[in-house]
């Protein structure tokens, strides 16, 4: 099948979570995420709501070394220093018997104006559940005392 | 009267369905990428422009040339708006970043390139934001399959905080474009509900049968632009795992690939096709998933990008996943692609691996 809409959300005011629930149990999923920030703010996902230690992942910023992170309780971005926005599309594989593969790059905007050079992390990551599919995603702010404002958008596009 | 579809199918896969109503109606599928403008070179323009385009919260764009003679560089911009209104940050072949701000332009393809590029831009389009946006290009760099392409990694900002974009021009810094060269702009946004998917499933493999050193996806219908993703639940030690298409075996293919963010790699004249680079330390993988774009005209090399995650070589969140992103060509200029083959070590194809491909002309 062609890829099709498996769910979206935009806030209509500030929140610290925006959430895709229930996203379309999709084998092949691409997520679009704008985030819009109110001030220094670092973005993370979970997947069903799972926040045990079950996600690992590795990163790099900027062109830079590389870092890795495991048994974490979510999906971090690499958007530190992050005042105003994030741009991220995100491939994942969801197999239910499978661990969960994400593919994700990242654009953010650390502070406005032509003067300075957006920001860029690449990153992949997994969710070692291997017994159910994915059927939500939940972005939320977990440090930096930002929040996501209005008209922040996460979008799931899917395909079997 | 019996109408074979493409690889002597009789029985069509969703995207092939011509009716959503009626007798084994299928349901229908909304909300894809929607191609919302396009402008092909015919020969000698400088820029090519795609203007009225729908406002839509976010953006796919495809680019692909032929390359322009003494290899200037491709820029772009937004609205026509040739004020100091543009940030970039760039990497070619997996060096340093380098940045640029106040431009008059995106410049795009920092490689001086006289031969074919490929790029996938992705922009996030809401009118009071300044305007992000993600690309990955490959260029061929020289033709034959002796010459690695080259690969760029790009994100840029538009800083106007007024207005949605409703032109994009793609031109030539000087020269021209050739005819045939492209940008295809797709739009996609949360209140979408047409069913006119630019992106159309053309096969849907999954392998069965035992763990194969190889597994090929069946013919497809060719496509001039191919996204691809491929998952593989295992891979044992031994060769990497590689693309190879219509089951070619000539020395054909040429890599550049970059693991785990070290310095990027090369290989040329290879008959095992590009490397996708998901091998581990230890030699074996767990699961792996590649996400791939290709520009497949018959006359013309075939560019290819991937990006693949792998769980690397143990399963659990107690192991950090690893990552590689490869571009490479398929030297070939009469055909075009219409069958992909993962090819691995012997068992290195277990059941349960999908390749999976959409097209568009």
């Amino acid at each position: 099948m062609a890829w099709a809409k498996a769910g979206t959300t935009t806030l209509t005011g500030t929140a610290d979570i925006i959430d895709i629930d229930p996203v379309t149990d999709n084998k092949f999923i691409t997520v679009l995420h704008h985030g819009l920030y109110s001030g220094d703010s670092n973005g993370t996902f979970n997947f069903n709501s799972d926040t045990g230690s079950n996600y690992a992942q590795r990163n790099n910023y900027a062109g830079g070394s590389e870092g890795t992170s495991v048994s974490q309780t979510k999906f971090s971005y690499d958007d530190s220093s992050t005042h105003d926005s994030i741009f991220v599309i995100s491939y994942i594989i969801n197999i239910a018997g499978e661990e969960k593969l994400i593919i994700a790059d990242q654009a953010t905007v650390g502070s406005t104006g032509a003067g300075t050079a957006p920001n860029r992390a690449e990153q992949v990551g997994k969710w070692a559940n291997t017994s159910d599919g994915i059927d939500s995603i939940k972005h939320t702010q977990t440090s930096g005392g930002g929040d996501y404002v209005i008209n922040s958008n996460v979008s799931a596009l899917g395909t079997d | 009267m019996v109408e074979w579809l493409a690889g002597n199918r009789i029985r069509g896969t969703n995207a092939e369905r011509t009716t959503t109503t009626g007798f084994n109606s299928g349901s229908t599928t909304s909300g894809g990428w929607v191609e919302l403008g396009r402008t092909t070179a015919s020969a000698s323009e400088t820029s090519l422009s795609v203007s009225g385009l729908a406002d839509k919260r976010y953006y796919q764009v495809i680019t692909s040339d032929h390359g322009i003679a003494g290899a200037p560089a491709r820029f772009w911009r937004f609205n026509n708006d040739s004020g100091s209104n543009y940030a970039r940050r760039v990497s070619t072949n997996g060096g340093a970043d380098g940045t640029n701000t106040s431009q008059a332009q995106h410049n795009e393809f920092s490689i001086n390139n006289t031969k074919q590029n490929l790029s996938i831009h992705y922009i996030a389009n809401l009118p009071n934001k300044e305007k992000l946006h993600i690309a990955h290009g490959v260029g061929g760099n020289s033709s034959a399959a002796s010459v690695p392409p080259a690969r760029l990694e790009f994100t840029g900002k538009w800083a106007n905080t007024s207005d949605a974009i409703n032109r994009i021009d793609y031109i030539a810094n000087a020269g021209s474009f050739s005819s045939g060269d492209e940008i295809v702009v797709l739009g996609w946004d949360p209140a979408d509900t047409h069913t006119t998917n630019f992106w159309e499933e053309l096969i849907d493999y999954t392998h069965s049968g035992g763990a194969a050193a190889t597994s090929t996806s069946g013919t497809f219908t060719a496509k001039k632009y191919l996204w691809c993703q491929t998952f593989n639940p295992a891979k044992p030690s031994g060769n990497n795992v590689t693309l190879l298409f219509n089951s070619t075996t000539g020395a054909e293919y040429a890599t550049r690939y970059n693991q785990n963010g070290g310095s990027d790699a090369t290989l040329v004249n290879r008959s095992d096709g590009i490397h996708l680079n998901v091998e581990a330390a230890s030699g074996t993988a767990t699961g792996f998933f590649t996400n791939i774009f290709i520009v497949n005209n018959s006359a013309n090399e075939k560019l290819v990008m991937t990006h693949t995650s792998s769980g690397w070589t143990n399963a659990g969140a107690g192991v950090a996943p690893a990552r590689s992103e490869t571009v490479g060509k398929w030297a070939n200029t009469s055909t075009q692609i219409n069958q992909i083959e993962l090819n691995g070590p012997a068992s290195g194809i277990p059941d349960g691996t999908r390749i999976k491909v959409w097209g568009s002309d």
